[in-house]
């Protein structure tokens, strides 16, 4: 068992983000809590290496939701104590999603106010249907993106178009076998980081603080590199990250939070200089906090995990962002007054009424994955 | 004898209504007080908070009493809770002189309301669908035909009994009986529509604060009816969520910029995009009037089109040869018609007057709110006439003279 900090939670949810996390299982230590969320009890068998669990088992009998973000919302909320269960305490809660219809774009939101409200810093891990979904997925994602925004403390998107850009030309099998990899992969590096041992240790406590402290959009990126010039080559390839979206990234970032990784050959001299390289890339002023993982299993090549924070957006109704955060001695920030938060629904407290299957109190505009103009 | 004088109390989401009103030989109302109250104590159409209800129910009467210059003993009240639900009956009998009598009629009326509904709820109405005499349906007066068998269509009505319970326990909270309870889509029916619309075919739809209610007429009797807990409050409560504003603010920016269709400006100020108050912290900050516009439109289609498909299974859906009657307080959102029009495939839609088959209901604010009150009122009228011929001692109980 690591000797770190174990508040860590990595939770999957649908069909998508339960493949994604299950990479990440294979990095993490028994004190990580690895999870996965669905109502459909096919899952189980299809996903190895994490626990499963079925959501909404009494209304919808362990069937998928069809495409119905509505059911993937009200199978939380039915099991909301299952899901507080499964994650318990972590500081640090990383939920994985694939949006566009179904279980995770409906759940998402939910697991993430529960996250919070349980006391967990949350970063959120979406991926954006392809384009050739059509548009009613994009929708359906772009909206359910909206309500994620509002639980996460941190949110990074991925498309999955610019994931599978360099793959195009590659049977279809094939390139999702080696898109997912890329993201598993980024995950499982992800995890080893918070909870394997190295000379600078960057852990849940630290990203929970750098979340906080920089609440919003963010960019998470994994680049590798071996051989000569490899601590050149892997800051190019990190530039160039399909989850990065491209060097333009780092330009806007705040704050950084960048984890390397390399076996016992890794030297002082590449760490400096892969630091230094990104930290060039960055504007000036952006807080940085790096790590280091030295593992035998990294020998001969090298990797780096990073995670960059936007400036915050404002938004009608956001709070201020002079607003001071009141920081408790110890640990962590506070997180944000209550009666900064939403709007709480003038139907919260009666019965519900559902009509075919909906909760009509819910806003329609919601129900049906329609993008407001802000 | 001359017909006392009425009282009619409507409990809505947004307003207690109650009113007083003098009655002619023929049942005609004339409405000669008036009482309105803001409601806060129900939530789509149930009671939350009854004792904030019967104090502001005692306001309202008390405002129709002093106008009217008449003590209320008694009230008809409006039901408007979205547990309304039907339930089509037939009820069959030998004719036993081979000529239908009264008797036979009333026989069969027993036979036929005689059906099955949960324990939970109570019947309130019962609508003659129409008489069959030996295979000759849809027989209005069937007193005096030959035959052998006579059988009886009927739709009852009924609801949540709390919900009856509820609204008599706050007329007892301000010393009143309860005449009878109606229907509030019933009452509005009969506030807006005319015989030529019942005759052709028309649905009255009475979009309110916390219920939508519905009634649907087809040569002269009634084919559908009910109600779904969705109204006003649901627009203002999607406006707080999408924009997390204080739903009196939601509220407020509803009645000023709201509009059922998608026009990209404002209907007031033609304003694209609407700076919200320094109240609450707002300073800076605006909305998007298009933005605005989708929520109202997204809730309201819905609305419309949930009303369409309850209408649509009730078989009813192609015989509206006179459209649709909108009525409510809902129906003062501009563009609503056009919202209608779009959900009824191009049936002709209009926005009903309660004073249609009332008097003296004056120059009231936001009119089509009082479809309901207005139309029980017109039910109240045509009821004690045709009790006071059975029995013009009830109503000199109610009045105290």
């Amino acid at each position: 068992m690591s000797d770190f900090n174990p508040d860590l939670a990595i939770v999957g949810l649908g069909g998508g983000g339960c493949k994604f996390v299950s990479a990440a299982a294979r990095g993490a230590d028994a004190s990580v809590k690895v999870v996965g969320f669905d109502t459909d009890a096919m899952l189980s068998r299809e996903v190895h290496g994490i626990h499963c669990s079925i959501l909404g088992m009494d209304r919808y009998e362990g069937r998928g939701t069809g495409g119905d973000p509505v059911k993937g919302r009200t199978a939380v909320s039915d099991d909301a104590d299952k899901v507080r269960d499964a994650v318990g305490n972590a500081r640090l809660a990383v939920v994985v999603v694939g949006l566009g219809g179904g279980f995770g774009s409906g759940a998402a939101p939910e697991v993430l106010s529960i996250l919070r409200a349980n006391g967990a810093t949350t970063l959120c891990i979406a991926t954006m249907p392809f384009g050739f979904e059509g548009q009613a997925r994009g929708n359906a994602a772009a909206h359910a993106l909206s309500l994620i925004e509002d639980q996460a403390d941190a949110l990074a998107v991925v498309k999955l178009d610019d994931l599978y850009d360099s793959l195009a030309q590659l049977p279809i099998d094939e390139a999702r076998a080696r898109a997912g990899e890329r993201l598993a992969d980024a995950m499982l590096l992800f995890c080893s980081l918070l909870t394997s041992p190295g000379y600078v240790s960057l852990g849940p406590e630290d990203i929970s603080a750098m979340i906080l402290g920089h609440p919003g959009r963010c960019h998470f990126a994994v680049a590798s590199a071996d051989g000569p010039g490899r601590e050149l080559d892997v800051v190019r390839r990190l530039g160039k990250s399909a989850m990065v979206g491209g060097a333009a990234a780092f330009g806007g970032a705040q704050a950084a939070m960048l984890g390397i990784m390399g076996g016992r050959d890794l030297t002082l001299c590449e760490l400096g200089e892969i630091s230094a390289s990104v930290k060039s890339l960055l504007p000036g002023g952006c807080e940085v906090a790096v790590g280091t993982v030295v593992s035998a299993a990294y020998t001969g090549s090298v990797k780096v995990v990073g995670l960059f924070f936007e400036a915050a957006r404002k938004q009608p109704g956001d709070m201020p962002a002079d607003v001071e955060q009141p920081i408790q001695s110890g640990r962590r920030r506070a997180r944000p007054s209550a009666l900064s938060a939403r709007t709480k629904s003038k139907f919260a407290g009666v019965a519900a009424t559902i009509i075919d299957g909906q909760d009509i109190d819910t806003p329609t505009f919601m129900r049906l994955g329609i993008t407001l103009e802000r | 004898m001359k017909t006392p004088p009425i009282a009619v109390l409507e409990i809505g989401t947004s307003n207690i209504y109650a009113m007083i009103g003098d009655v002619n030989e023929n049942g005609e109302v004339t409405i000669t007080g008036k009482g309105v109250q803001p409601s806060f104590g129900m939530r789509k159409g149930e009671v939350l908070d009854m004792g904030n209800l019967v104090g502001k129910v005692g306001e309202a009467v008390k405002q129709a009493s002093t106008e009217a210059n008449i003590n209320v003993g008694s009230v008809y009240m409006a039901v408007n809770s979205g547990s309304i639900e039907t339930v089509q009956n037939r009820g069959s009998i030998a004719i036993h002189t081979q000529k239908v009598t009264q008797d036979d009629v009333d026989e069969v009326m027993d036979y036929a309301k005689d059906v099955a509904i949960p324990a939970n709820r109570r019947s309130i109405h019962t609508w003659v669908l129409g008489y069959t005499v030996d295979g000759q349906a849809n027989i209005l007066k069937p007193v005096g035909h030959s035959g052998g068998q006579l059988s009886l269509d009927v739709m009852v009505v009924h609801v949540d009994a709390n919900c009856i319970n509820n609204l008599q326990s706050i007329a007892e909270g301000v010393n009143l009986d309860t005449a009878d309870v109606v229907f509030g889509g019933f009452c509005s029916a009969m506030s807006v529509l005319t015989p030529e619309q019942k005759q052709g075919g028309v649905a009255v739809i009475d979009i309110g604060g916390g219920t939508t209610k519905y009634l649907v007429y087809s040569d002269l009797r009634i084919a559908a009816a009910g109600s779904i807990p969705v109204g006003g409050d649901h627009v203002t409560n999607d406006i707080s969520l999408a924009f997390n504003l204080p739903q009196a603010t939601a509220e407020e920016l509803k009645l000023q910029h709201g509009s059922a269709i998608v026009t990209g400006a404002s209907s007031s100020s033609g304003e694209r995009r609407i700076p919200l108050s320094d109240t609450f912290g707002r300073k800076g900050q605006s909305i998007s009037v298009k933005a605005l516009q989708t929520v109202v439109n997204a809730r309201l289609n819905e609305i419309l089109s949930l009303v369409r498909s309850r209408i649509a299974a009730a078989g009813v859906a192609n015989r509206l040869a006179a459209g649709v009657v909108m009525t409510g307080g809902v129906t003062a959102t501009p563009g609503i018609l056009d919202l209608a029009k779009s959900v009824f495939g191009g049936a002709p839609c209009s926005i009903g007057d309660p004073a249609t088959n009332i008097s003296g209901l004056g120059d009231v604010p936001n009119r089509a709110a009082y479809a309901t009150i207005a139309g029980l009122a017109v039910y109240a009228g045509k009821t004690c006439v045709r009790r006071s011929g059975d029995n013009g001692g009830i109503m000199r109980r109610i009045f105290g003279r």
